[in-house]
């Protein structure tokens, strides 16, 4: 063999090696390692969750300012897997071409919702559904904005983070719909009601996030519920929806 | 693409058991008309599955994120510790006796002030009052700015026993913008022994129920 012909066989077999080592590197991973790193993926965002309410927000004072870090760092984490994992924004959600199905597939169950809420809060606690006043007339006034965008934050984390994932462990269907709607009501803890409340809630979502992904619908949905919920419940049993350690304070 | 691979035979296995919407690519990779949504394994396979390159990156900050928040709560404890728990009281529990329990407290935060300090007998409170009596010993040994930092309090009428009875005094000091009042121990409790005498003739053995508060 001569030199140059030599030489260019070692080429080839560099050339090879880099090509077995891009497409190792861009090869899927094994589905046990995949659903693995998923599983984590949720436990870590509720690790998070659970220091910003039952740590930062127990640092009374200044320390509560301290809640942006794992705020901070649990938002770095669902952006940098979104990234990872090439998921778009169109795909968590956040798009409009769907919004009246979602619509058409959340409106009969927020109003078998808002029924059952009226009921419980009428049969259990002999509360009267108030439309306007107290603390529901006030929700009212910061519904568009605060209660819209704050269910708009509380759906992408579980529907876009926590259900995907909890998907690419168990497959769409109720294993992840349930895992979602767990997760939600732990982080809604140790407040009774309103963990009863969330895991219903959770439940709802999850299946219709399932079906049509719509992060605007689900937001405008969790915000409207969270005013029937205040105006069918009594504020004591509600506790000013105070979840985590606020909840003793 | 990853419908290919055991993964995505695996999890399409399961998809067809759901009746959620399915995605449906046509060959030219647009999406069919009617379909409605990339969730669900199917989705995955394409759009949520890791590169082995991806899901070492991703391993990577998930350790780092865990390390991070790790960090961040032993520092948020430290610091809720020494801001709440005064760790710069100091003092000592000098004498306890069946006469007296003295000693002394100062905080170093706010040398002027007169620290707050309960007596606890057996872990029963007995008196609370002001550590302001003269010890010029404290003054002397440069633990003080002024020498009005001591305590002093009468021991109560005690049924005398042969076993030890055990004196404890705490400091009181405010947390959290003054909301709460904590109590730390000044220095360590100290036993002492109660003989029969004039002073304990028909004290009752729950004698901390006939206190005055």
């Amino acid at each position: 063999m001569s030199e140059r012909s030599v030489e260019l066989s070692r080429g080839d077999a560099d050339d090879n090696a880099s090509r077995d080592v891009a497409s190792s590197d861009e090869a899927a991973i094994s589905f046990e390692r995949s659903r693995s790193l998923a599983l984590w993926e949720i436990a870590s965002v509720i690790v998070s969750a659970l220091i910003a309410e039952w740590a930062a927000l127990a640092s009374l004072g200044f320390g509560k300012y301290l809640l942006v870090v794992p705020v901070a760092l649990a938002f770095a984490l669902t952006i940098y897997s979104h990234r990872v994992r090439g998921e778009t924004a169109r795909e968590l959600g956040f798009r409009f071409d769907n919004f009246a199905r979602a619509c058409r597939v959340l409106l009969p169950l927020m109003l078998a919702g808002g029924v059952l809420l009226a009921l419980w809060g009428r049969i259990w606690f002999g509360a009267r559904f108030r439309i306007g006043g107290g603390r529901a007339e006030a929700y009212w006034l910061v519904f568009p904005l605060w209660g819209v965008a704050w269910g708009l934050l509380q759906q992408y984390v579980l529907q876009a983070f926590v259900n995907r994932r909890a998907q690419v462990v168990f497959g769409a269907g109720w294993k992840s719909v349930l895992l979602t709607a767990l997760v939600f009501a732990l982080l809604h803890l140790p407040n009774p009601w309103l963990t009863v409340a969330t895991f219903t809630g959770g439940l709802v979502w999850a299946y219709a996030y399932q079906r049509t992904p719509n992060l605007y619908a689900l937001a405008l949905s969790h915000a409207a519920m969270t005013w029937v919920l205040i105006a069918a419940l009594p504020a004591s049993a509600l506790n000013s929806l105070r979840v985590g350690f606020k909840y003793f304070g | 693409m990853a419908s290919d691979t055991p993964e995505a035979r695996r999890r399409g296995g399961d998809l067809e058991t759901h009746a959620s919407p399915r995605l449906s690519v046509s060959a030219s990779g647009e999406k069919d008309a009617n379909q409605e949504s990339r969730v669900g394994p199917a989705a995955h396979d394409e759009k949520s599955s890791l590169t082995a390159r991806g899901g070492e990156r991703l391993s990577k900050f998930l350790i780092g994120k865990s390390i991070t928040e790790t960090l961040f709560l032993v520092a948020l404890v430290s610091a809720f510790s020494y801001a709440h728990f005064n760790p710069r009281l100091r003092g000592t529990l000098d004498v306890a006796n069946e006469r007296e329990v003295s000693g002394w407290v100062v905080d170093e935060a706010g040398p002027d002030k007169r620290v707050e300090v309960e007596l606890y007998i057996d872990g029963h409170f007995v008196a609370r009052r002001r550590a302001g009596e003269w010890r010029p010993d404290v003054l002397a040994a440069g633990r003080a700015v002024s020498a009005n930092h001591g305590f002093a309090f009468e021991t109560p009428p005690l049924p005398a026993r042969e076993a030890e009875y055990e004196a404890s005094v705490f400091a009181a000091h405010e947390w959290i913008d003054k909301q709460i009042t904590g109590l730390r121990i000044v220095g360590k409790p100290l036993r002492f022994k109660v003989q029969a005498g004039a002073k304990n003739v028909g004290v009752r053995e729950d004698w901390w129920e006939d206190l005055e508060h």
